[in-house]
C-alpha cells in the first residue's frame, strides 16, 4: 500500500495506491457524514447526474473503517492549466454540489479547485469526503476557500483580459484576497458580488484578525446559506474572459490545402492503426488535429500555450472527450507542493497511446532553443507511440522565426532529426507532405 | 456523533415564546461557541462577513422574490402570462 503524497490534510481519510488500482481510506469519525451521503441520496442524485466521480465501496481492511474505489480518472488537470471558461465551469460546478448537498442537509467543508477534475468537458467533484452534516445556522466554512480559488482569479483576468491562472502555481492554496483586491482596478467595487465577496470579505477578515482569536459562530437565519451560495452563482455568472485576438489564432492562415488534406489523411491513418485510448496532442493551435483525433474515439488532451486558442477550444466544445489545457511546452507543469508531490509534473501523469507534434519541432527548437535529442528524450517520457512532423530550415514559418536572429543551428537538419529520435524510438513510416518539405514520422517507443 | 441529534429540552424552554427562543438559543451559540471542527482554517473575518452579508442578500432576494411575484401577478392579469413568464425564465 502507497499512501498518496497529496492526501494528508483531511483526517476523515486518504488516498491509497494499492495492486495499481487508487483507493480511498475512509476513518470511522468520518461515519456520521459518510451515512448521511447515503442515506440521504446526495451520493445516487450526483453520480446519477454525472455532477460526482462514481466510487463504490470496496473491501475494507482492518485498518480501516471502509475502503472505497473512485471510477479511474483518465487524465489529472490542475487549476493552473485551465483556460477562463474551465475555471467558471468549475467554480459553478462546486457551487452546483453545494446547493444539491445543502437540499440534502449536508454541506462542503471545503471548496477547493483542485476538487473538480474535467472529464474532457465536463467538470466532476471528485473529493467524496468533503461532504459533512449541515449545522443550521453555521456559516459556511468553505467560503474564503472559494472566494481565493476561484471568484478572485476570475475577477482578475475579467477585468485584466491576461490569462493569469499560471499564477496559481505560485499561491497552491488559492490566491490570498488580500493580494487580489490589490490588483483588482477600482471599477470592481461597482460590481456589487466582487465588494461584497473581496473587497468588503477581505477588509472585514483584515480587522478580524487577532493572533489566535476563534471565530465567533454567529448563527444565520434560515436561507442566509442558501443566498450566500445562489450570490456567489450570480457573481461568477457575471464574469467573462474576452481574450484579445493572438497571431496564434490564426498562424494556420494561408498553409496550402494540398498539405492539409494530406495531413489529415496521415493523422487519420495513424489514429485507426493505432486505435489509441488516451492521445497527447502537443502544441494544439486551435485544436483542428486534436479534435479529429478526438473523433477517432482517444481520450485526447490537447495542450498549447496560447490561452486564446485554448479558450477557442474550451467555447467550441465539440467533442466530449476532448480536454484542452494551456501549457508552455518548454516548461511543462512542474511537481509541485509539500515535498514536491502533491502535484504531479506533466511527465508524471501522463503516459499516452498516442502522443503529436505537429507543426511544432521548429518552435520548441528554434524559437524556444531545445536540442534535438532533449526534445526527443522527454517525448519520450510522454507516451507508446510519437507522430511527429518535420518542419525543415527552409520552411516559410522557420524561416519567419530566424528573420530576426542568427542562424545558430547548424544541427537543425532532417538526419540530425532523425538520429535523435531513432535513439528513443523505432521508425513505423514517413510520409511526404505533399509539396511542403514537410514530413510526418510515425515512431513506436522502443521499450 | 448524528447528523440531526435529538434534542431533549427543559420544560421552562417549552414554555417560551418563539422569539424569545431564538433569542436564547443565539446567546447560548454566543456563549457556548465550540470551536469549529473543519480541517481547515475558515478564518474570523470570513465567518463574521457571513453573517454581515445574510442581511444584506436576504433584503436582495426578498426584492428579487417579490418583483417576480408581482410580475407574475400583472402577467396573469392581463392574460398572457404563463408564455411571458416561461420566456423571461
Amino acid at each position: 500500500m502507497t499512501r498518496h503524497p497529496a492526501s494528508f490534510r483531511d483526517p476523515a481519510g486518504y488516498l491509497f495506491r494499492e495492486n495499481g488500482q487508487l483507493l480511498r481510506a475512509v476513518q470511522e469519525t468520518y461515519k456520521p457524514h459518510f451515512q448521511k451521503l447515503i442515506d440521504s441520496g446526495l451520493k445516487a442524485q450526483l453520480e446519477q447526474t454525472g455532477a460526482m466521480l462514481p466510487f463504490e465501496e470496496f473491501q475494507a481492511n482492518a485498518k480501516e473503517w471502509k475502503v472505497l474505489r473512485p471510477q479511474p480518472l483518465p487524465f489529472v488537470s490542475y487549476p493552473y492549466e485551465w483556460s477562463f471558461t474551465q475555471l467558471k465551469q468549475a467554480a459553478l460546478h462546486t457551487l452546483h454540489v453545494q446547493q444539491a448537498a445543502m437540499q440534502c442537509g449536508m454541506t462542503l467543508k471545503d471548496a477547493t479547485a483542485y476538487n473538480i477534475q474535467f472529464l474532457g468537458n465536463r467538470p466532476v467533484f471528485i473529493d467524496h469526503l468533503s461532504f459533512e452534516c449541515l449545522q443550521p445556522g453555521k456559516p459556511w466554512v468553505a467560503y474564503r476557500q472559494f472566494c481565493e480559488h476561484f471568484l478572485a482569479p476570475l475577477a482578475l483576468m475579467h477585468y485584466s483580459k491576461a490569462h493569469l491562472l499560471p499564477m496559481l502555481q505560485a499561491w497552491p492554496d488559492g490566491l490570498p484576497l488580500a493580494v487580489s483586491v490589490n490588483l483588482l482596478p477600482s471599477k470592481s467595487r461597482l460590481k456589487p458580488g466582487l465588494a461584497m465577496h473581496l473587497h468588503l470579505h477581505h477588509k472585514t477578515a483584515e480587522k478580524a484578525v487577532q493572533p489566535g482569536a476563534k471565530p465567533a459562530e454567529k448563527l444565520l437565519k434560515a436561507n442566509a446559506l442558501e443566498n450566500l451560495v445562489q450570490h456567489l452563482a450570480d457573481t461568477v455568472n457575471g464574469l467573462s474572459w474576452k481574450p484579445q485576438a493572438t497571431h496564434w489564432a490564426s498562424y494556420t492562415d494561408g498553409l496550402k490545402d494540398s498539405y492539409i488534406q494530406r495531413k489529415e489523411q496521415e493523422v487519420q491513418r495513424i489514429a485507426s492503426t493505432v486505435q489509441p485510448a488516451t492521445a497527447l496532442v502537443l502544441g494544439a493551435n486551435t485544436g483542428h488535429f486534436a479534435n479529429l483525433v478526438a473523433q477517432s474515439g482517444a481520450f485526447t488532451v490537447a495542450l498549447e500555450s496560447d490561452a486564446t486558442c485554448v479558450e477557442q477550444l474550451v467555447q467550441q466544445n465539440k467533442h466530449a472527450n476532448l480536454l484542452p489545457l494551456v501549457m508552455d511546452l518548454a516548461a511543462p507543469s512542474p511537481a509541485l507542493g509539500f515535498n514536491h508531490a502533491e502535484r504531479n509534473s506533466l511527465a508524471q501523469r501522463t503516459h499516452a497511446d498516442l502522443v503529436l507534434a505537429l507543426a511544432l519541432i521548429h518552435h520548441l527548437a528554434i524559437a524556444r532553443n531545445i536540442p534535438l535529442p532533449q526534445l526527443a528524450e522527454w517525448m519520450a517520457t510522454l507516451g507508446k507511440e510519437l507522430l511527429i512532423e518535420w518542419v525543415p530550415k527552409e520552411d516559410e514559418r522557420t524561416q519567419w522565426l530566424l528573420a530576426n536572429r542568427s542562424d545558430v543551428f547548424q544541427h537543425y537538419n532532417r538526419q540530425a532529426f532523425e538520429a535523435a529520435f531513432s535513439a528513443h524510438f523505432s521508425m513505423e513510416s514517413q510520409a511526404e507532405l505533399a509539396d511542403s518539405g514537410r514530413v510526418l514520422y510515425h515512431f513506436k517507443h522502443r521499450s | 456523533m448524528a447528523c440531526k441529534p435529538s434534542v431533549r429540552t427543559l420544560p421552562i424552554f417549552e414554555a417560551m415564546p418563539a422569539a424569545r427562543k431564538y433569542i436564547f438559543l443565539l446567546l447560548l451559540g454566543v456563549l457556548f461557541a465550540h470551536p469549529a471542527s473543519a480541517y481547515i482554517d475558515p478564518g474570523s473575518g470570513s465567518y463574521l462577513i457571513q453573517a454581515i452579508l445574510a442581511g444584506l442578500l436576504g433584503v436582495l432576494y426578498f426584492f428579487k422574490g417579490l418583483r417576480t411575484r408581482v410580475m407574475a401577478f400583472f402577467a396573469t392579469l392581463f392574460g398572457r402570462g404563463n408564455n411571458k413568464h416561461q420566456a423571461e425564465e
